[in-house]
């Protein structure tokens, strides 16, 4: 049913935003090659980043279920790379075949890169899947502690959809806003991959925003690293 | 249709008890409430600064359309 939001989502994006370039040649500083290929590829780095497997591991962990995890002869951090990787590339097969059918629904233009803005677009998106990965690891720690689990999951998940410019480019924002979400890491979870890919980052600025990057992921290797010593030193389980 | 009554009960039951994890604590609703609420007006603020930006959409203008 995911798969099919996302494709519904895909397929409402393309609609609304073709609609709106009937009488455009020009909206928010994209062209409609721009606009189509901001679309394409949102919903692939949705599919590679975005797409978790670790969704319900704060329930896991209060259930007591990575006990037996824990007792087995592999780093638990492993498994959940594994579990993480075998569903990103499902998704991302998924999505593949989606946006196959959409290309022939809708024929658009798509703007491809040079190729070494593309091998950076590559980096910047597995920056992205290990940023997400942290993410996801930090929101199971919740479950160390409290039973609620699913609320700020599903608020995070609400606000990441809009703030990693899922549902439309950031850039269409009021300044004022997109200075705030530019303070957060979350435009580096698909809006600022899908800006490179387009070529609407300035050279000068690549190698500042991957630095960015670099810090938001270490930060938070550090924060995840702290809480999950604290968490399994407080954590217990019986009768699994 | 048998088969179908069948997949219409199964289908109740697992969006019902779907639906009470959304509702199970006091905190877990306001999460709930706030979600679906940013969610709202960040679908709102887009139409906003589509009306402010685009004056035809599909031919009609925006005044054409508050009239059908």
């Amino acid at each position: 049913m995911w798969r099919f939001r996302q494709f519904l989502g895909s397929v409402m994006s393309l609609s609304v935003w073709s609609v709106l370039f009937t009488s455009q040649t020009d909206l928010f500083g994209y062209n409609r090659s721009e606009m189509i290929s901001y679309i394409f590829v949102a919903a692939l780095l949705q599919g590679l980043i975005l797409a978790s497997a670790l969704h319900g591991l704060a329930q896991r962990i209060y259930s007591g279920e990575i006990s037996t995890l824990l007792l087995k002869p592999i780093s638990l951090f492993s498994y959940f790379a594994v579990e993480e990787i075998a569903d990103k590339a499902r998704n991302v097969f998924f999505t593949i075949i989606e946006s196959g059918i959409l290309i022939v629904l809708f024929q658009p233009q798509i703007i491809l890169p040079p190729s070494e803005v593309f091998a950076l677009f590559l980096l910047w998106a597995l920056g992205g899947v290990l940023l997400n990965f942290l993410f996801s690891l930090l929101f199971g720690t919740l479950g160390f502690w409290s039973p609620e689990t699913w609320g700020p999951k599903f608020l995070f998940f609400i606000f990441v959809d809009f703030s990693a410019g899922k549902l439309f480019p950031l850039n269409i924002l009021p300044d004022w806003l997109q200075s705030i979400l530019f303070f957060t890491p979350f435009p580096y979870l698909t809006f600022m991959q899908t800006q490179l890919f387009l070529g609407k980052i300035p050279v000068d600025e690549i190698a500042f925003h991957s630095t960015i990057l670099l810090i938001w992921i270490i930060l938070f290797t550090i924060a995840n690293k702290y809480l999950w010593q604290k968490g399994l030193r407080s954590y217990a389980a019986q009768g699994q | 249709m048998t088969r179908f009554a069948t997949y219409w009960r199964v289908w109740r039951l697992t969006a019902a008890n779907a639906l009470q994890i959304a509702f199970v604590n006091r905190g877990t609703n306001l999460f709930f409430l706030l979600g679906k609420a940013f969610r709202f007006f960040m679908g709102l603020l887009f139409l906003l600064l589509i009306k402010r930006t685009v004056s035809t959409v599909g031919g009609y203008s925006s005044d054409e359309s508050d009239d059908l």
